[in-house]
């Protein structure tokens, strides 16, 4: 994943707040810190392949 | 406030009674990387969380680690259930049954009950997300063991589910922690 790439972050409460345009990591990551890439949201399973699977994100499955 | 479904997240349906690997589950129930370690430690640790995307995050998230109580109850129970007592001693499961009979107690493998000692809730939210993903990787990595252990399909299919949603909660919390750095430090991005 390129660190460049650019997620959209849905805020507040149950989504329903201003999305925001984040970097997926910091530009600038500092020491001492742990970092998770903001995930960037492509295709989704079916309905009956996500319960069977336990997500409907395919990049989630690990 | 909560509403209530009446069906388990994921359904559940063993057909074949195996008492060791309830007792092997049971750890989820009421161990120190289970369910309702989990479940407690989010939904007391929202209060204190500085953002509403966080304080959203830990409550979905203890909501539904209550939703895999639920299903690790279940489990325990179908794996339990009408085993006769001297079969529960034949496979060593007998202290269990003498003091709980086949009912499910909070307590892991080992019969030590459920503690609140095996959590923490800190003002501090980034003490608190740290301890969330260390919280995921060892519940993810106890459904690793349990699935090494079962050869039952309808054993194995639950458990590779509420393992999934580990790694879920992974990724989600270190979301958190990055809006919660950010919103805190108020540095150039949000
Ligand atoms: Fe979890």
């Amino acid at each position: 994943m390129d660190n460049l790439n650019i997620a959209t972050v849905y805020t507040g409460n149950n989504c329903t707040g201003e999305p925001i345009m984040i970097p997926v990591m910091p530009v600038r990551p500092e020491l001492a810190r742990a970092y998770v890439p903001y995930q960037l949201y492509n295709k989704i399973f079916s309905a009956q392949e996500s319960l069977k699977k336990g997500t409907v994100f395919p990049e989630l499955v690990k | 406030m909560w509403f209530y479904d009446k069906k388990t997240q994921y359904p559940i349906k063993i057909k074949k009674p195996d008492p060791r690997m309830a007792i092997a589950i049971l750890t989820q129930y009421g161990g120190p990387n289970g369910e309702l370690a989990a479940s407690l430690r989010y939904l007391s640790q929202r209060f204190s969380m500085p953002t509403k995307e966080a304080k959203a995050t830990l409550n979905d998230i203890g909501t539904e680690e209550l939703a895999h109580l639920e299903m690790i109850g279940t489990m325990v129970h179908q794996l339990m259930d009408k085993v006769p007592p001297k079969e529960l001693e034949k496979l060593h499961v007998d202290t269990n049954y003498v003091i709980h009979g086949r009912a499910v107690y909070p307590s892991d493998s080992n019969g030590v009950p459920f503690t609140a000692a095996y959590i923490e809730s800190m003002e501090d939210p980034i003490a608190n997300l740290n301890e969330d993903l260390a919280a995921e990787e060892k519940a993810r990595a106890t459904y690793d063991y349990l699935i090494s252990i079962a050869d039952d399909p309808d054993v194995i299919d639950p458990l590779r589910f509420l393992r999934e949603r580990e790694v879920v909660h992974y990724q989600r919390f270190g979301e958190t922690l990055r809006i919660v750095r950010e919103t805190m430090g108020k540095k150039k991005y949000y």
